[in-house]
């Protein structure tokens, strides 16, 4: 039987005549990675910073570890690791000697904190910089560190918020495998993002968030089985006439065909081989066109069809 | 205009605390100003603070402490060596005489002063005259009464002491108008120094570099944008000047305005060098105090000139303070325009020099950045 | 404990990395502290410290002269040099013209049989030349009086007058530094250690989690507030006396007089920057305040106790002394310009421990409104 980590009930905030939070509801059970999925202003953060007990909330309960979560509960904040939106490191401190501080506010013991800071290091792979400023890292050895500096402590509990924001790929790849790494090793993670295509690829279960509200919930097979559309077919250079589209459209399991320029889309729901049927229909006709694909829908496509919007801004 | 009205939009973002400064600056020089005591009008003897202890009560000493009251403002109290101490280091009272028992007979008294000052040598004198007159004339053969009369007769010199034309007291606007170099120099620091820091921002410098923008005329926008900023505040201190006493200057208030306008563009032009250095926080504050203390002390703001020796009065003519104050002094003594130009063109040329030293800086530091 | 040493640890090397920031700690002291001794540290010896009178002297009338002359070398300042310092003129204008520019404090001269004095000002030496006028008037009036009633005493009458023995015997109350320019030195000092509220505001902003990112880290890590806050404001507290300390050695080798005290001197300062940066400290802590509005109060903290404690205006402490003393009690710029002043001149340690007790209460009950006010330990906004 899987430990609740986490267990927020009913929560309510609101930012003046702001609500930011909803009547919000979410558990989170040991050992899972935990996605909180939403467009800027869903209450990602927010929901974080309550867990936290940094925020003052109007209504609702947080327990973290199965007690009530507040400033005061020490024992509960030994074992949570925070790696913040903002890149949270002193300016004046070496890269070792920033992990070795804030490893300190939680490991009293020298010698098993000296381990704990190498083993961070090699973690975030930054030995060769450990006496680096921050001032002369780049961007992405700078969330290196970020992260470094709230996990060196080995705790259970971890929260991610958007670490890897204005990231190179590279690093991202690495900040990504040493989420799971970290889950690996016994970590329960939360992670917050809006870039699905992390969240996919790492998380276990996902929260989608909007407006303060949770608005799906499950894995991210059972997030797309909540919609309708379960494949797209698209083709590129593709000059077709309103008659053929009507007689695509009649497919079986296709439910949208759209054109943008010389792109056409069509959606499918349901069915196997949609795809064949398409190609085969394209033959016989002999329509000329360019590439074509097949993709299984994204959870920004869950999210679009729940709430009618993107997930993400059209210049992200 | 671009840089221009940017300047004012980081101005009008930085409002509520820019006013807090002013008004806590404002009310500093009121209370500097009204601190020092309005002058008297007529010439009298230094008074001073003296505490008598009367440990004889004869005759003698009753006629001595009759003397000395009507000179000075005499107290009674039976002080403790610590706050007689206390009390003349601090200025309250000046000179503490004892007069010994059997004082009538051995004429024995003990004081206690500041050692070695004028004041206390003052003091001794008069007492010393006084003594010697008294004997002098009980020696003589006179009684008490008549020795007292004829040592008061010869003890009053009134008459024979005029001021000299010219010497005139000076109100409390006066006192106002003297820190004001001070605060103006503080107030800018403040306030115009972290606008012209903004702009000097890696970011925002890159950016107007590559715009069409020349160094030129961003810094032209910028001192503009200064200058202007400054005016305001100054026509803040002058209205607080009408307000304080209108009446006391009323007849030099154009010399006045023009002085205090004059400093405070060269307080500006201080404030914008300091800003292209990209100075901020508290290593700004320590600046602004370092800058403000050293060119009042420097040049006569909170010690008066005659007080310097040869070599500081040299140094002093290198503030623009020193000239700020001497102008001040002129024209509170009567000075007409042809008095006062001269040094009103020395504050205008240090401000045109601190500009130029801006500039300057504002091209080095941006050789420096992009290097 | 462990806790609280690493944290006491890794402040001091967060501050002391911040190399600008210190160094102009220092400088300020050393910058200003030249200056006054440039400016006045030879003041007390020009101003207070008794030197000759600049006089000019257009006595036409024969007799008048003869008696000015008599007086004049029977005064002496300290049985040496003469009080006066007679500059030769050709007449009144070049004396009247001297006298408006000040190089002479006092022109004499005889006017129907009287010896008389013009001046500019009223200060004390023109009063001292105004004691000479007296003098000769005192004589002439004595004479004139004798003359009539007893004219055979005249000869011992004037002897008695002019060179009477003096009974009137002076107490020395101690042999403290009597120079009151010292007190420019003293409220520099103070100033520079009030300067430490700067980073108490600063040390205060980076533990909130509504004001900086390193402050939210530090709000939910493991280690307990209290412990952080007061390790923290230790290191803050003893870098900022260092620095204070280092200015204070530079004084002393430049050859400002403070004392022969160098333990009590040091404790003054620690108690100065304890007070300037648990003040900050509070300040900081205040919920609801940018961290502008936060600079400005406290810029005008240390520039208002300065202003009071007279490092601009140098009676202002008298002024304050008369009109509300109780603003000298809690001043702590004040407070510490006094106890270096209580060092030196009293024999007793009463009321410098006084003042260092009154800057401990002021810092403690900082500290604790500070862990109270920020004590709400949640925000409604981060």
């Amino acid at each position: 039987m899987e430990n609740t980590v986490v267990k927020i009930e009913n929560l309510v905030k609101r930012y003046k005549e702001t609500l930011a939070l909803d009547h919000f509801n979410l558990e989170i059970k040991e050992g899972e990675i935990f996605g909180l999925l939403g467009p800027n202003g869903s209450g990602k953060t927010t929901t974080m910073n309550c867990i936290l007990a940094l925020l003052t909330y109007d209504k609702g309960s947080v327990e973290v570890f199965g007690g009530e979560m507040n400033p005061d509960n020490i024992e509960a904040k030994r074992n949570i690791g925070v790696v913040m939106q903002n890149v949270a490191v002193y300016d004046e401190l070496t890269v070792y000697e920033n992990i070795d501080y804030f490893c300190g506010l939680y490991v009293k013991d020298k010698a098993t904190r000296k381990k704990y800071v190498d083993e961070a290091l090699d973690f975030v792979d930054l030995q060769d910089f450990k006496k680096f400023y921050p001032k002369k890292l780049s961007g992405g050895l700078l969330r290196r560190l970020n992260i470094a500096c709230g996990i060196a402590h080995k705790p259970k509990l971890i929260f991610l918020d958007e670490p890897t924001v204005a990231v190179d790929p590279q690093s991202r790849n690495k900040i990504l495998e040493g989420i799971v790494e970290l889950n690996r090793r016994g970590a329960t993670i939360i992670y917050t993002s809006h870039y699905m295509e992390e969240v996919e690829q790492i998380c276990t279960r996902i929260a989608i968030m909007d407006k303060g509200k949770n608005i799906a919930l499950g894995t991210k097979d059972e997030l797309k089985k909540m919609i309708k559309n379960t494949e797209t077919i698209i083709i590129e250079a593709i000059d077709i006439s309103s008659e053929d589209k009507k007689n695509i459209q009649a497919l079986s399991h296709v439910y949208e065909v759209h054109t943008e320029g010389d792109k056409l889309t069509i959606k499918c729901s349901g069915g196997k081989h949609n795809l064949i049927r398409v190609l085969d229909y394209i033959n016989e006709r002999d329509i000329p066109c360019g590439r074509v694909y097949s993709e299984l829908p994204t959870l920004n496509d869950v999210f679009l069809e729940i709430t009618g919007k993107e997930l993400r801004d059209k210049e992200a | 205009m671009q840089v221009f009205n940017t300047f004012f939009k980081i101005v009008k973002k930085q409002l509520p605390v820019t006013m807090i400064y002013v008004g806590i600056f404002l009310v500093l020089c009121v209370m500097m100003g009204s601190s020092q005591r309005d002058g008297a009008g007529s010439y009298t003897a230094s008074s001073c603070t003296l505490v008598i202890v009367d440990h004889d009560k004869s005759e003698a000493s009753g006629k001595l402490i009759d003397y000395l009251s009507g000179i000075h403002d005499v107290k009674y109290e039976e002080y403790t060596d610590e706050q007689i101490q206390d009390y003349l280091y601090y200025h309250k009272i000046d000179y503490v005489l004892y007069i010994e028992k059997d004082y009538g007979t051995t004429g024995e008294l003990t004081n206690v002063k500041r050692p070695g000052t004028s004041v206390g040598i003052y003091v001794d004198n008069q007492i010393a005259m006084y003594e010697a007159n008294m004997r002098a004339l009980l020696t003589a053969g006179y009684s008490m009464e008549d020795a007292y009369a004829l040592t008061l007769k010869a003890l009053d010199s009134d008459g024979l002491v005029e001021l000299s034309v010219g010497s005139a007291e000076k109100p409390t606007i006066y006192y106002y108008f003297s820190y004001v170099p001070y605060v103006i120099i503080m107030i800018m620091f403040f306030i115009i120094t972290p606008v012209i820091v903004a702009f000097n921002k890696k970011d925002v410098n890159d950016r107007l570099n590559v715009s069409p923008i020349t160094l030129r005329s961003k810094n032209m926008q910028i001192f503009l944008g200064a200058v202007i900023i400054s005016i305001f505040v100054w026509i803040l201190f002058i209205a607080m000047a009408c307000l304080m006493g209108y009446s006391d200057f009323k007849d030099m208030l154009y010399k006045v305005a023009l002085n205090s306008l004059g400093f405070t563009i060269t307080g500006t032009a201080m404030a914008t060098i300091v800003g292209n250095f990209g100075v901020s926080g508290d290593t700004k504050n320590i600046i602004a105090n370092i800058a403000g203390l050293a060119l009042c002390f420097l040049g006569g703001v909170f010690v008066p000139v005659s007080m310097f020796s040869k070599g500081m009065l040299a140094v002093a003519k290198f503030m623009p303070t020193y000239w700020y104050i001497n102008t001040n002094d002129k024209i509170f003594e009567g000075g007409s325009m042809d008095d006062i130009a001269a040094g009103l063109g020395i504050e205008l040329l240090f401000a045109l020099a601190f500009f130029m030293v801006a500039a300057v800086v504002s091209k080095r530091m941006r050789t420096a950045r992009s290097s | 404990m462990k806790t609280f040493i690493h944290n006491f640890k890794y402040t001091i090397k967060i501050i002391i990395h911040n190399k600008t920031q210190m160094m102009w700690s220092i400088v300020f002291i050393i910058a200003l502290g030249t200056l006054f001794y440039a400016s006045f540290g030879n003041i007390y010896e020009k101003d207070e410290m008794l030197h000759s009178i600049k006089a000019a002297v257009v006595i036409d009338d024969g007799s008048v002269k003869q008696n000015f002359d008599d007086i004049v070398a029977n005064i002496s300042l300290d049985g040496e040099e003469s009080l006066l310092d007679i500059t030769e003129v050709s007449g009144m204008e070049e004396a009247e013209e001297l006298l408006a520019d000040e190089k002479i404090k006092g022109i004499f001269y005889s006017g129907q049989g009287e010896l008389k004095l013009i001046v500019k000002e009223e200060g004390v030496e023109e009063s001292i030349l105004t004691s000479i006028t007296a003098r000769y008037h005192q004589a002439v009036t004595v004479a004139a009086g004798l003359s009539k009633d007893a004219p055979e005493k005249i000869p011992d009458a004037m002897t008695m007058l002019l060179t009477g023995e003096n009974k009137n015997i002076e107490k020395k109350l101690s042999d403290g530094n009597g120079d009151t320019y010292i007190q420019y030195f003293y409220n520099l000092i103070a100033m520079a250690c009030l300067m430490s509220v700067n980073a108490g505001i600063a040390f205060a902003v980076g533990s909130q989690a509504n004001l900086s990112s390193i402050g939210a880290r530090k709000c939910i890590s493991g280690a307990a507030t209290l412990t952080q806050t007061v390790s923290g404001l230790l290191a803050t507290v003893i870098t900022q006396a260092i620095c204070s300390l280092l200015g204070l050695i530079y004084l002393i080798i430049i050859g400002v007089d403070f004392g022969n005290q160098a333990g009590y001197t040091g404790l003054i300062i620690l108690c100065g920057c304890l007070t300037g940066t648990c003040l900050g400290f509070f300040i900081g802590s205040i919920g609801g305040l940018s961290r502008n509005a936060k600079d400005v109060i406290g810029t005008a903290i240390v520039v208002g106790t300065a202003f009071l404690s007279g490092l601009m205006v140098g009676n202002m402490r008298m002024v304050v002394e008369e009109k509300c003393p109780v603003i000298n009690k809690i001043n702590p710029t004040a407070l510490i310009a006094d106890s270096f002043y209580s060092l030196e001149i009293y024999d007793t340690y009463d009321r410098c421990f006084g003042n260092l007790i009154t800057l401990l209460i002021i810092s403690v009950l900082c500290v604790f409104g500070g862990v109270l006010v920020g004590r709400r330990k949640r925000y409604a906004s981060i």
